[in-house]
């Protein structure tokens, strides 16, 4: 895998060099920041349109590090460190326009509970399974995209596709510990269609695929391990890893197919670009290749669209609005299936398949960006936003519910200081998380056992908790050679629950250990926090 | 290499569309009806009924449970039940004449899908009194240690039981498992017997090892003081009343006190030792009909695996230990002998299970539940012990501390 990620970052790099020593002028982040945002197409699904609001010329290349610590975290999250590795670009090729990306990732996740198999665990995927036992995880994720556009051709339409392929592997290194391997391609072919100089449309095709699978063991043979097989909203069967009867090999199979369409509009004084999508998806939980039972499925639409808005492009200053909002309905579907005991036969047969559990998640965002022109990319920018979601979850039989419902909102602003040919941006935001609703109410069997107490509950308080974040990020450019500049980057968020403003403030003890509800004056506990806080080193050119 | 791509892409999209397929139309989940009509066709006519009878729908995938009561004719009906495999169970008791008669009955992994459908479950009446599995542990300590498995029968009843004869063993399949055995059997009728891979039988005449009431013995794999040889063992068996022993070892050295059981059949028994998998076996006691032939056994389908077929009609007591409650619907023992089964969730932590105490008589005497279902009957120890509950011992066991 090492030669895959050596001869990626030369390739991506080298790609674009060639282009890049052609040119004299420093490349500054800024430039490929306000680049990429007025760069309407680019941000949708659709590559095609990628030549109508085509990207500077750029590339970049860089090794970060980040952290993130801290109480106020869900109990699969844990601490984590990340190294990241980067590199990107985008140039034109004839009148063909082309971007890629390619990323790896090595990471560590400490202090991690309840996911005993699972290398990115969402609230969505119900069916895995999990254990009490304070753990971490060792995960690595190599990522390649690219995405790619024709000309307009004969006037009317042009053609292009984004593909994204990745890796990811990771082990539980507690017992019960597993290793999990995942893979997954997408290829999003899409066209543009142009009318005039004004207008345009266009309409794209996703497809994914993507397989994970992971085998549960024990590093100590003498000692089974208790887990639990999770179904959703704290409802789970008890499984052992370990022995002659221990959980078998977990497998993942997902299929993603979608479409998108979109209209675009090229004034005088402002684009816009508007985008309505829709995917429909479904992964299948399996045990044991070799006698494979259902664990599973999940099936997954999602109804969404996006506003795009440049105000003012050419001019000294420069407005961008960005409306966002999705729709994401996941049914849960268990098996009642029984062994064919046929002589010859020995496999699992299906009887029966219910919705037994049903994940809305609904999401709005609306953005507005400031940005004052300068010849190094912006001068400064300023930026405020909004972001409404609504989760809510239901187990049908027994009926369990779960509710977070919350609003933010953020301001955010940058100074670009140049010092010569030198370029310091420094960034500044703050924001607050309002939440509307919280709950989780849970009749099933087990209303005593740790999925429920120690998991959900502690869930639900961190989901539904107000807080108040802030943060100030910095990043110094350098040209050091023909259009070459060499970057480092800082940046740190400190993000803290109040407690004084909300019956679900989650709270921890001075040693941080415990959790407690409703708490009100009590000094021996402080609200959860947390920090992350990135630094990264890196070239533009 | 445009071919290989258009094939892979028709490759992907008939996958995908399979499995969009197999998830379409699938609809939510709701409770129905179930009815339960409970006879009792084969039990003598003199015999006395329960004025009603308690069903159990039990789920284990679901962990879910429904408890109703049957009205004066067996009948009952339960309309929140959730669609899945259940195990259901009846039970009643009526005590007359100084004796209490259970009635047991059940039906086992069957799927309830569509509302409105009758379970008929005939029950069998058993009175209260016989011998009884009342410790069982298989579980072995820590260091993989398993020679301290021991088995004690108790004396439930009010009179004298002599275990002269008595055999005990575990079936097959030796641990639940998705792999079940077609038994082929002379009679045709694989329905009728148990299929015993060991069997185990205590000497006598018939009259020489009599068991009082409130009293037990112990079987034990060998009856040495375990916590010596292992000190992670919780038991000292060195006052056993039997032992499986084969061959004297000095790592299976034999207790010239204890009494050796003779070994009648051992197809599942290998090198010194009785061994039953420390994740659970499913047993049962049985007198047979004079000598056991260990020259006839019969075979599953398709297999070469060896057991020994006894009459359920024989069997005494039976007791179903799986390895968790993921397990129960793999369970191996007919539900006639027992309708549940009883688990530790682990191997070599030193637990056991035992019957749980019904009721202690004024002269002291426990009397523990047997209704013929291992999950109601029994409890989970975190220790083994030997005579929990300080039982009595037979008086001709001179060696027991």
């Amino acid at each position: 895998m090492k030669k895959y990620i050596i001869i990626s970052i030369i390739a991506l790099s080298s790609m674009f060099n060639a282009q890049a020593q052609g040119s004299k002028a420093a490349t500054y982040p800024t430039m490929i920041e306000i680049s990429q945002a007025k760069a309407l197409w680019f941000n949708s699904t659709n590559a095609a349109g990628m030549i109508l609001t085509p990207m500077t010329n750029y590339n970049i290349l860089s090794v970060g590090y980040d952290i993130k610590n801290g109480e106020y975290r869900l109990q699969q999250e844990g601490d984590r460190n990340n190294l990241n590795i980067n590199t990107a670009g985008a140039r034109s090729l004839g009148n063909a326009r082309v971007w890629g990306e390619f990323t790896y990732q090595n990471s560590t996740i400490k202090d991690t509970r309840y996911n005993t198999i699972l290398l990115e665990p969402r609230y969505d995927m119900p069916y895995y399974i999990a254990d009490p036992n304070l753990s971490y995880w060792k995960r690595q994720t190599y990522e390649m995209s690219v995405k790619g556009a024709s000309p307009i051709l004969w006037d009317l339409v042009g053609f292009g596709v984004s593909a994204n392929y990745f890796t990811k592997v990771g082990a539980k290194q507690i017992d019960p510990r597993c290793t999990s391997f995942k893979y997954g391609i997408s290829v999003i072919p899409s066209a543009v269609f142009t009318f005039g100089e004004k207008h345009s449309a266009g309409i794209s095709f996703t497809y994914v695929n993507s397989f994970e699978r992971t085998s549960p063991t024990n590093s100590n043979n003498q000692q089974e391990q208790s887990a639990y097989l999770m179904k959703g909203l704290g409802n789970y069967a008890d499984g052992v890893v370990g022995s002659l009867n221990s959980l078998g090999t977990y497998y993942y199979k997902e299929n993603k197919i979608g479409a998108a369409l979109q209209y675009g509009f090229n004034g005088d004084s402002f684009d816009v670009l508007a985008e309505a999508k829709n995917t429909y998806q479904v992964i299948d939980v399996m045990q044991s290749p070799t006698k494979p039972q259902r664990m599973g499925s999940t099936v997954q639409k999602i109804t969404g669209g996006n506003i795009q808005a440049i105000i003012n492009p050419e001019g000294d200053l420069t407005g961008k609005i960005t409306l966002d909002g999705y729709r994401k309905n996941t049914d849960g579907i268990e098996y009642i299936q029984e062994i064919d005991k046929s002589y010859e036969v020995q496999q699992w047969v299906t009887i029966a398949k219910y919705i037994r559990s049903t994940y809305q998640f609904t999401a709005a965002s609306l953005k507005y960006d400031l940005y004052r022109n300068s010849d190094a990319g912006y001068n400064w920018m300023a930026g405020i936003q909004g972001i409404y979601s609504n989760r809510a979850d239901e187990y049908i039989v027994p009926n369990s519910t779960f509710k977070a419902e919350n609003i933010y909102g953020e301001i955010y602003g940058k100074k670009n200081i140049m010092a010569g040919d030198n370029s310091i941006l420094i960034g500044i935001n703050a924001g607050y998380n309002y939440n509307l609703n919280g709950s989780y109410s849970y009749n099933g069997s087990n209303p005593e056992s740790r999925v429920v107490k120690d998991m959900y509950e502690k869930d639900l308080a961190v989901m539904s908790a107000n807080y108040y974040q802030f943060g100030v990020n910095i990043n110094a450019s350098f040209p050091i050679w023909k259009g070459t500049s060499l970057y480092v980057a800082g940046n740190c968020q400190y993000l803290r629950s109040t407690d004084t403003m909300n019956q679900y403030a989650y709270v921890v003890d001075k040693d941080g250990s415990n959790f407690r509800w409703n708490i009100k004056d009590d000094s021996s506990l402080k609200p959860s926090q947390r920090v992350i806080a990135t630094i990264s080193i890196g070239f533009t050119f | 290499m445009r071919k290989y791509i258009l094939l892979s892409v028709l490759l992907l999209t008939a996958i995908s569309c399979q499995q969009f397929k197999e998830v379409g139309g699938v609809e939510k989940i709701a409770q129905i009806t179930t009815n339960v009509a409970v006879t009792s066709n084969t039990v003598d006519p003199n015999v006395p009924r329960p004025d009603k009878y308690t069903v159990k729908f039990i789920n284990y995938d679901d962990n879910y449970e429904v408890r109703k009561t049957t009205d004066a004719s067996g009948k009952v009906s339960a309309d929140d039940i959730i669609p899945g495999k259940y195990t259901v169970t009846v039970s009643g008791e009526i005590a007359e004449k100084g004796f209490t008669y259970y009635y047991s009955g059940s039906l086992t992994n069957i799927n309830i899908i569509e509302g409105g459908q009758t379970l008929n479950i005939d029950v069998v009446a058993s009175k209260a009194g016989s011998l009884i599995l009342k410790e069982i542990y298989f579980n072995g300590a820590l260091g993989y240690y398993f020679k301290d498995q021991f088995y004690e029968i108790y004396n439930n009843g009010d009179e004298v039981q002599y275990v002269d004869k008595l055999c005990i063993g575990n079936i097959l399949p030796a641990s639940p498992s998705t792999t079940s055995y077609t038994w082929e059997v002379p009679d045709g009728h694989p329905e009728n017997y148990i299929y015993f891979g060991a069997i185990w039988q205590i000497p006598g005449d018939g009259n020489d090892y009599p068991v009082q009431p409130g009293e037990s013995i112990i079987i034990a794999q060998g009856a040495q003081n375990h916590k010596l040889l292992k000190p992670t063992s919780p038991v000292d068996l060195s006052g056993a009343e039997f032992e499986t022993f084969i061959v004297n070892q000095t790592v299976n050295p034999d207790n010239p006190n204890s009494i050796n059981m003779d070994l009648r059949i051992g197809f599942t028994v290998f090198g010194t030792q009785w061994l039953v998998t420390v994740f659970g076996g499913a047993y049962a006691i049985f007198i047979p009909e004079g000598d056991i032939d260990n020259t006839t056994w019969v075979q599953p389908q398709g297999l070469s695996t060896k057991a020994k077929e006894i009459p359920i009609d024989l069997v005494i007591d039976a007791v179903e230990i799986v390895n968790n409650s993921t397990k129960i619907n793999q369970k191996r023992m007919p539900t006639s002998l027992d309708a549940g089964a009883t688990y530790t969730g682990g191997a070599y932590n030193s637990k056991s299970v035992s019957r749980r105490v019904k009721e202690v008589r004024e002269d002291g005497r426990i009397i523990y539940w047997d209704t013929n279902n291992s999950t109601e009957d029994f409890k989970v120890n975190d220790v083994a012990v030997v005579r929990r509950d300080g039982v009595g011992i037979p008086s001709w066991n001179t060696w027991a501390k």
